[in-house]
């Protein structure tokens, strides 16, 4: 009976423990709504508060969930960046959004990229999702 | 004369821990996989996320109604009853909680730093929707 049940267990989630593909979609709004404030609002990058605060982000729920960014100004290559053109990063290993190998793998976020201009300067936004669902049991 | 009762009785005594094993195997079963056979999962993975996506992408002073006619249906299908439990939106942790089955709960997490308030699913006008507000989050 055990084994039994260590079979259909197995097999359903197997059958139906994929979830609902959503990190490319986490990332991609992520990523319009961080360009969407740069080209909106004037940021000091002095402090992150101000950064939070203006583009309406939740810095707790970014860290919690598995979220990443990196926001670059007149870089030549944001992913490989380092130094003054790094503007903000919550997160690391940016190298991961551009690895061919790993698009199906669930352990590496998806990634968007996005590249703009503002008063003379070019901003390179790139930000990630590895979110996934949390399943919480209900007391009855 | 009552023999053959009397021996069918003692019968029954013997399969009585095998029933018993057989139907504590059948409540473990229900409680392992019960939420991904019924549908309920992968219908509370498709709402959360997709209830997620559009307060992320929602600016305060928007007011959201939903049609979640199909996500009540599936849960009055397993007898989840308690309608205003079905949806749940913490303005503390972040998080939107969509319950479609008795024993489980799947939430996922938004980063869109706004308060939804007088979240409420509003019955049979003429399907069911949930109804919510989107607000500016008060500063600490």
């Amino acid at each position: 009976m055990a084994l039994i049940w260590v079979g259909l267990t197995a097999g359903t989630y197997m059958f139906f423990g994929s979830e609902y593909e959503f990190r490319q979609i986490d990332a991609n709004i992520l990523n319009y709504k961080i360009s969407k404030c740069i080209i909106e609002n004037e940021i000091l990058w002095k402090n992150n508060e101000e950064f939070y605060d203006k583009c309406r982000i939740n810095n707790e729920s970014i860290l919690a969930n598995s979220l990443i960014f990196r926001i670059c100004r007149n870089s030549g290559d944001c992913i490989v960046e380092s130094g003054d053109k790094v503007l903000m990063q919550v997160g690391g290993n940016f190298q991961s959004c551009r690895f061919e190998g790993v698009k199906g793998n669930d352990a590496f976020p998806k990634c968007a990229e996005n590249k703009f201009e503002k008063e003379g300067d070019m901003y390179w936004v790139i930000a990630g999702s590895n979110q996934h669902k949390k399943t919480r049991s209900v007391q009855l | 004369m009552n023999k053959r009762g009397e021996s069918e009785f003692s019968l029954l005594y013997v399969y009585i821990p095998y029933l018993v094993i057989l139907a504590a195997f059948m409540i473990l079963l229900y409680f392992s996989i019960g939420h991904y056979l019924s549908g309920a999962a992968v219908s509370e993975d498709y709402y959360a996320k997709e209830i997620v996506k559009v307060i992320n992408l929602a600016e305060p002073g928007d007011v959201i109604e939903l049609n979640v006619h199909k996500g009540t249906e599936i849960a009055l299908k397993n007898k989840v009853t308690a309608y205003s439990d079905l949806f749940r939106i913490d303005n503390k942790n972040k998080e939107v909680c969509v319950r479609f089955f008795e024993q489980g709960r799947t939430c996922y997490s938004f980063f869109n730093d706004v308060f939804i308030d007088n979240w409420r699913l509003e019955l049979g006008i003429p399907e069911n929707v949930l109804y919510f507000e989107v607000k500016e989050r008060v500063k600490k």
